[in-house]
């Protein structure tokens, strides 16, 4: 085992140096003015926080590029030390009687990938082992020898791993933590390194003519352009990540049949067998059913919440004297901040029950409906409408109320004739914001809309249960039995990428009419 | 009251009848705690300009918005004594509001078009008061309101297009034709030409001489050559105080207040 050097003492290294060279820097630039600081370009300290900078950015990029690269490294020497002939990775015969080859490949592709998870997944079990202070590097060693007890010492200490545990498995298991270790401290050394190269260039840069606060301006645009940078990589991330098994989630169901398919019932599968390929399927995934329950609810949701919330923002912007305006501000701010899961609470318990009670049993056989959803979500959707319109049209000018009072117009009058259509760009923007909460609104809907787990057709009674995607994606993924292969999964997939696809096309949507009326009130 | 002639400029800028139009008496208004117009008594006369002129903050403004109530949309604004137009008390109860806003129009310091067509700005006034019993009818006050604001001929042809979208003279004779479309028998003008260029002025002061001979026009403005040009009586407000109010003519050659000749000749100010 090679020695090991923990990160917090390297960042903790770098760090000092950083520190260190800011001082350094700050009394060689004084230095170097020989006395007469307005001779140099930059303020000493300038020359300081470059030398400091210098010294702690390259070696903290590094570290992070590094452990990015280590976990691909990885990945490719476990994969470089399976034995390909190992037994693990072997189908039993039996299983694979009547299949043709290419099934019987995938399944063992899969087996392959079980094998290195389970390699990976017991290197970091014993790395928590260690890390909780239960053995040292040499105990895991003569666990080699003392095979029988390891993984019951494990899996008491609370780690998680693989189900069957070989010898095969631990040995490549340690041989990959080794290279890790070593992978682990190459990187630290040249982060340390790193760090000294840019503390002594830095230093070594000092003069008089030397733009230290340029420079210093450049490291935060590069700082800035990073943070911009992170907010679309993580949109990139996100549809990339959702991409892929969506596609392949197309290709073997196609994509009109889940698109306009009426049927929405998972089978839940097991792992690791994807279904017939002769194209019979025993989960129907048809998109509508769920899209129509989603939509449903965001419309009545919006039917609640838009006339509230706009009512409630034009009393608080235009008429409210201001000591009503200081209490009903911050309350429907509180309601904004109530977490969804207790708006859904309150929707099974109370709405539910209540509209149940009013239009009788008959009509409404659950208390879980579209409306018991819909209305809920709609009061959680009021603070968010009335704030936002709220904003908009204080930023209407004063200047057209006086004019529409000025004119003889009562405060009612000006409102609807001057206020609203000059606010209108704004006001529509917050609708669709709204509207793309609705539709992403996971937790009421799961207590308040209905939890079947197969639906077909779509529901039309407002006092019916509906399922909506966001459900169905909870359900399947919490669900027991579905192996991330399954087509169950890759469905949801499916189900999370058109999910985007729409609240992006209401965004732009909104966005479109913002930009029309925008050009025709400026 | 004797008639006195406007020596500065056109000898025939006479006031015009002598009957009051507006009578305010013990005006006091108050902003929160501050006092700002200090028992003011003023006698403002039919088919006549009166200018207000003062140093900024003096509360010329404040004034001319307590003459058509304009202050009660502000809620810290407190306004104590006695205005009457045509002897009615307007700040009686059974007066509303937003009649008398109709009956004493406004235009401010900054044109400001409802973000509407030009057609649609002229006839807000007129729909909301029910003046125009058919779609001709307000044709015809849109064309009459626009003609006396002396704007038809320039917006004749685009009368659908954005008010917002006109150059800011033309913006602020909008705004005039817009007033003038309810009936108004009093303007009041916030310093209607700050923001507006030397030829844009020009227009609106010809155009406010004009507006003379069928209302009483009172301006606020901060230019004591735009209260010469075109005002026959002028009011000179200093830290809410109203110190003199006379012919225009007299104001500016022979002002009986120390304080009024100082700020005309630019001392304070």
């Amino acid at each position: 085992m090679p020695p090991t050097i923990s990160i917090s003492l390297v960042l903790a290294l770098i760090a000092v140096l950083a520190i260190v060279g800011f001082f350094f820097g700050r009394a060689r630039a004084i230095s170097v003015a020989n006395g007469v600081e307005s001779s140099l370009h930059s303020l000493p300290k300038q020359h300081g926080t470059h030398v400091a900078l210098a010294t702690f950015v390259p070696a903290l990029i590094f570290i992070i590029l590094w452990s990015m690269g280590s976990g691909v490294a990885s990945n490719r020497y476990t994969a470089s030390i399976i034995n390909p002939n190992a037994p693990e990775l072997q189908l039993s015969a039996d299983t694979t009687i009547g299949l043709p080859q290419e099934e019987i490949d995938v399944r063992l592709a899969a087996q392959r990938d079980l094998f290195v998870a389970n390699v990976k997944g017991l290197a970091i079990a014993i790395d928590g082992y260690i890390a909780n202070g239960k053995a040292t590097e040499s105990d895991i060693e003569r666990w080699r020898v003392d095979f029988a007890t390891f993984a019951q010492r494990l899996r008491d200490d609370g780690q998680v791993i693989g189900s069957s545990v070989s010898q095969r498995l631990l040995d490549t298991a340690l041989r990959l933590r080794s290279f890790n270790a070593i992978i682990e401290v190459i990187g630290r050394v040249c982060a340390i390194l790193l760090s000294i190269c840019g503390f002594l260039y830095g230093l070594k840069l000092i003069s008089r003519d030397f733009r230290a606060r340029t420079a210093v301006e450049r490291w935060i645009l590069g700082f800035l352009v990073f943070a911009s940078m992170i907010a679309v990589l993580t949109t990139v991330g996100i549809l990339s990540a959702i991409t892929f098994p969506t596609l392949a989630f197309f290709k073997e169901y196609g994509i009109l049949n889940f698109l306009f398919g009426l049927e929405w019932g998972p089978a839940g599968d097991v792992a690791g067998v994807p279904e017939g390929p002769d194209g019979t399927y025993i989960s129907a995934l048809g998109f509508l059913p769920l899209i129509w329950g989603t939509l449903y609810i965001a419309f009545v949701a919006l039917l609640v919440a838009v006339p509230l919330g706009l009512s409630a923002a034009i009393y608080l912007s235009e008429f409210a004297p201001r000591a009503v305006r200081s209490i009903i501000k911050p309350a429907l701010e509180v309601l904004a901040g109530i977490p969804t899961i207790v708006y859904g609470i309150f929707a099974l318990v109370t709405v539910g029950p209540f509209l149940q009670a009013v239009v009788g049993s008959t009509i409404m056989p659950n208390t879980v409906s579209v409306l018991t959803a819909g209305v809920v979500m709609g009061m959680m959707l009021v603070p968010f409408v009335s704030s936002l319109s709220d904003d908009v049209i204080n930023a209407v000018p004063q200047a057209m109320r006086d004019g529409s009072l000025g004119l003889g117009a009562t405060p009612a009058e000006t409102v609807v004739k001057v206020i609203l259509p000059a606010a209108l760009p704004g006001i529509v923007g917050a609708i669709v914001l709204a509207a793309s909460r609705a539709i992403g609104e996971t937790m009421i809907v799961v207590l308040a809309a209905g939890a079947l787990s197969s639906v077909t057709g779509l529901e039309p009674n407002p006092f019916g249960a509906v399922v909506t995607v966001t459900t169905r994606i909870v359900a399947v993924l919490t669900g027991e039995g579905s192996g991330f292969d399954s087509i169950d999964v890759l469905a949801v997939f499916a189900l999370a990428f058109t999910l985007f696809f729409v609240t992006l096309g209401l965004n732009l949507l909104a966005q479109q009419i913002v930009a029309k009326y925008r050009e025709q009130y400026d | 009251m004797e008639t006195k002639v406007n020596n500065m400029q056109l000898d025939t800028r006479i006031a015009g009848e002598d009957a009051i139009k507006i009578a305010a008496r013990n005006v006091q208004v108050y902003y929160g705690d501050t006092h700002a117009i200090k028992d003011v008594n003023v006698d403002i006369l039919d088919k006549t300009v009166t200018a207000f002129i003062g140093p900024s903050g003096c509360g010329k403004s404040t004034f001319l918005r307590c003459l058509n109530r304009m202050n009660d949309t502000i809620s810290i604004a407190r306004i104590e004594g006695d205005i009457r137009i045509d002897g009615e008390d307007i700040y009686d109860r059974r007066v509303d509001p937003v009649q008398l806003r109709a009956k004493v129009g406004m235009v401010f310091q900054k044109p400001n078009p409802f973000p509407k067509s030009i057609y649609e700005n002229v006839a807000y006034g007129p729909r909301i008061h029910g003046l125009a019993r058919s779609k001709a009818d307000l044709d015809e006050i849109v064309e009459k309101s626009l003609r006396r604001a002396a704007l038809w001929d320039e917006v004749k042809d685009r009368l659908d297009d954005p008010g917002t979208g006109l150059s800011g003279g033309q913006q602020q004779r909008l705004c005039i034709g817009r007033a003038v479309a309810t009936n108004p028998e009093i303007l009041l003008m916030d310093e209607p030409c700050s923001a507006l260029d030397p030829i844009a002025t020009a227009q609106v002061e010809e155009l406010i001489d004009e507006l003379r001979s069928n209302y009483s026009v009172v301006i606020v403005t901060h230019s004591m050559q735009q209260a010469a040009r075109i005002s026959q009586k002028t009011a000179f407000f200093h830290l809410g105080n109203l110190v003199e109010f006379d012919y225009t003519s007299k104001i500016f050659t022979n002002p009986e207040d120390s304080r009024t000749e100082s700020y005309i000749t630019g001392r304070i100010g």
